[in-house]
C-alpha cells in the first residue's frame, strides 16, 4: 500500500528538501513544513545488490535500488516496485516497513 | 572565477612517509596503529616524541576520540593540533592545514597520521550512521554502504560516455600490477582483465574487483621546514601547489565532475605546472570511475575522454604511459579507512625521493588526488597536490 510523497517544503523560499533536515539548505530558514508532494519522478540510475551488511536484507537479495530526480527538485534513493532503468517515468511513494519505518518506492508513471 | 592566488608554500618539506599493517582483522584499536605510526615517525626522524610539536588525526573507529583524546594517550603537549575527519581526502587535507601552521610559526614538526582498525561488525555499524542523510536516505535501502552510491554513479558515467566495464578493469589491473612491488599490500597476486571481468557483481554495474577490503593499519607523515629537514638530514619532498574544494557543483543531480575540476587552474597555476610535466598520479581509488573522474578533472584528458585516455594510455610503473597508483592503490593494498586518504601521499614522498616499492627512474613530479566523505549520494570533500623532489 503504497501513499502519498511527503517532503519539507520551505515556508520562505518554497524550497523543497530531501533528505530531510532542521534548516532550510537554500535561505537557512527553519520554516520547514512537511507537505504531501507530487511524486512525480525520472530514473538517474539504478543498481541491482548481491551483497548488504544488514541481515534482513541479505535473505532478500538481489534487491533493485533507484536514484531519481524529483520533479520537485530533490535526489532520492527509492526501492523498484518494477523492472526501471534509467531515463523512465515513475512516480515515488511511500511506503511502511515491517519495522514501522516509512520508505520510498518507485512505481512506473 | 578569477581569485587572488594563494601563497606558496614555500619552505616547508614533506618527510618520513609511514606505513604501519595492513591487516584484514586486528585485535587492537584504532589507538594502536597511531601509536605504531608515531614512532615510526620519530625513530625514522631521529628525533624525541617531545620535538612532535603539531597533530592531525584522521580516523574513523577512534570513537569516541579524535586527535584530542590522542594528546593523552600517546604523551604529546603540542601547541597545534587538527582533527581532520575527511576521509579520502584527509591526507591532503592535513598537508595544507599542517604546512600553513609551520609556515607561520604555529608548529615546528607536525606529525599527520591516519589509522584505523578492523572487527567484526565494526564496518556495518560505521556505514549505517556515517552521516545523518546517509543514515535517513541510503542506509535504508539494502544496507549497502558505498557500495550502493558508487554503482549509481559508475552506471551513469557508463551510459552518459559510454565506457565499459573493461575500461575500469584497466584501472583495477595495472594498480595490481603496481602493487606486486608494495610490502604492505594485501593482495599479492596479479590479476587478469579475465579474472575482473569474470568476478562476482557485489552492487551492478560494481564487481568484485571494483571495490576495496577495509583493514586495519595506519599511514603518516611529517610537515616541517626544509631548513629542519636538512638539519635531520632527512629527504624531503616539496609542495608545488595544494587545493580542496568541498560539496562542488552540488546542484548536479548526478556526480559526472568533481571539485578538482573546480580548482585545478588554480593548483597548475600556483605550481607553474602542467599535467604533461606529472611523472606520476596517485588518485584516490574508492571506485575506478572515480580514479577516472580525477584524471579528466585534473587535466589529464578532456571530461568523457577518460575511456579512450584508458585504452591508450599505460597506467603501470614501467609502462612509459602515466604510472597510476604506483603501490597499488586502495583496490590492491586495501583501505585502512582514514589512511586510505594518505597512502597517495606517502607513496608519492617514497617515489620523489627514491624509495618506492616499484621505482619510477627519476620522478621530480607527482600530483595527488584525494575524494573523501559519502555523506549522501558523492563524497563531498576534494583535494589535490603536486609535490616535488626535494631539490626540484
Amino acid at each position: 500500500m503504497t501513499s502519498t510523497l511527503r517532503l519539507q517544503h520551505c515556508a520562505a523560499c518554497g524550497k523543497i528538501q530531501y533528505p530531510p533536515r532542521e534548516v532550510c539548505g537554500n535561505c537557512l530558514s527553519e520554516k520547514l513544513e512537511w507537505r504531501k508532494t507530487n511524486g512525480a519522478a525520472r530514473v538517474l540510475s539504478f543498481t541491482r545488490l548481491h551483497a548488504s551488511l544488514d541481515p534482513c536484507f541479505q535473505g532478500r537479495l538481489p534487491i533493485d535500488v533507484l536514484l531519481v530526480q524529483l520533479d520537485a527538485g530533490p535526489v532520492c534513493y527509492a526501492f523498484a516496485a518494477a523492472p526501471l532503468t534509467t531515463g523512465d517515468r515513475v512516480t515515488i511513494g511511500e511506503r511502511i516497513d515491517e519495522g514501522g519505518k516509512t520508505r520510498l518506492w518507485a512505481s512506473p508513471a | 572565477m578569477a581569485a587572488a592566488a594563494p601563497k606558496s608554500y614555500d619552505g616547508i618539506a614533506l618527510t618520513l612517509p609511514v606505513t604501519i599493517g595492513y591487516e584484514k582483522t586486528s585485535p587492537h584499536g584504532a589507538a594502536y596503529f597511531a601509536g605504531q605510526a608515531l614512532k615510526a615517525l620519530i625513530d625514522g626522524a631521529g628525533i624525541e616524541k617531545a620535538d612532535i610539536d603539531g597533530l592531525t588525526m584522521s580516523s574513523f573507529t577512534l570513537t569516541p576520540d579524535n586527535v584530542v583524546g590522542m594528546t593523552a594517550y600517546l604523551g604529546l603537549e603540542p601547541r597545534w593540533i587538527d582533527d581532520i575527519p575527511m576521509g579520502g581526502a584527509s591526507g591532503l587535507v592535513a598537508l595544507r592545514r599542517a604546512a600553513r601552521a609551520v609556515q607561520a610559526g604555529d608548529a615546528d614538526i607536525v606529525a599527520c597520521i591516519a589509522a584505523d582498525t578492523i572487527k567484526p561488525g565494526m564496518f556495518q555499524d560505521m556505514v549505517a550512521n556515517f552521516s545523518g542523510f546517509s543514515r535517513d536516505a541510503v542506509f535504508p535501502y539494502g544496507a549497502a554502504g558505498p557500495n550502493t552510491v558508487f554503482a549509481m554513479i559508475t552506471r551513469n558515467y557508463m551510459e552518459t560516455f559510454g565506457a565499459t566495464r573493461e575500461d575500469f578493469g584497466r584501472i583495477a589491473v595495472s594498480q595490481r600490477q603496481n602493487a606486486l612491488q608494495n610490502p604492505h599490500a594485501l593482495f599479492k597476486k596479479p590479476l587478469t582483465m579475465q579474472d575482473y571481468l569474470a568476478a562476482r557483481p557485489v552492487a551492478e554495474p560494481l564487481h568484485l574487483f571494483d571495490c576495496v577490503m577495509p583493514c586495519a593499519g595506519a599511514e603518516a607523515f611529517l610537515v616541517m621546514t626544509i631548513d629542519r629537514a636538512k638539519a635531520l638530514k632527512l629527504p624531503y619532498v616539496i609542495i608545488k601547489g595544494a587545493v580542496e574544494r568541498h560539496n562542488a557543483y552540488s546542484q548536479d543531480p548526478m556526480p559526472l565532475r568533481g571539485g578538482w575540476a573546480m580548482e585545478r587552474e588554480r593548483l597548475y597555476g600556483m605550481a607553474g605546472l602542467e599535467p604533461g610535466d606529472m611523472d606520476f598520479l596517485e588518485t584516490y581509488d574508492d571506485y575506478p570511475v572515480i580514479s577516472l573522474m580525477q584524471m579528466e578533472d585534473l587535466g589529464f584528458c578532456g571530461k568523457g575522454e577518460g575511456p579512450e585516455f584508458l585504452r591508450k594510455t599505460p597506467l603501470t610503473v614501467a609502462g612509459g604511459g602515466l604510472p597510476h597508483n604506483t603501490g597499488g592503490g586502495q583496490l590492491s593494498a586495501g583501505q585502512a579507512g582514514a589512511a586510505g586518504g594518505f597512502i597517495g601521499l606517502t607513496e608519492a614522498i617514497r617515489q620523489l625521493t627514491g624509495v618506492a616499492g616499484s621505482q619510477i627512474t627519476g620522478a621530480k613530479f607527482g600530483l595527488v588526488s584525494g575524494y573523501g566523505m559519502v555523506i549522501y549520494d558523492r563524497c563531498l570533500c576534494t583535494a589535490a597536490a603536486i609535490l616535488a623532489r626535494g631539490d626540484a
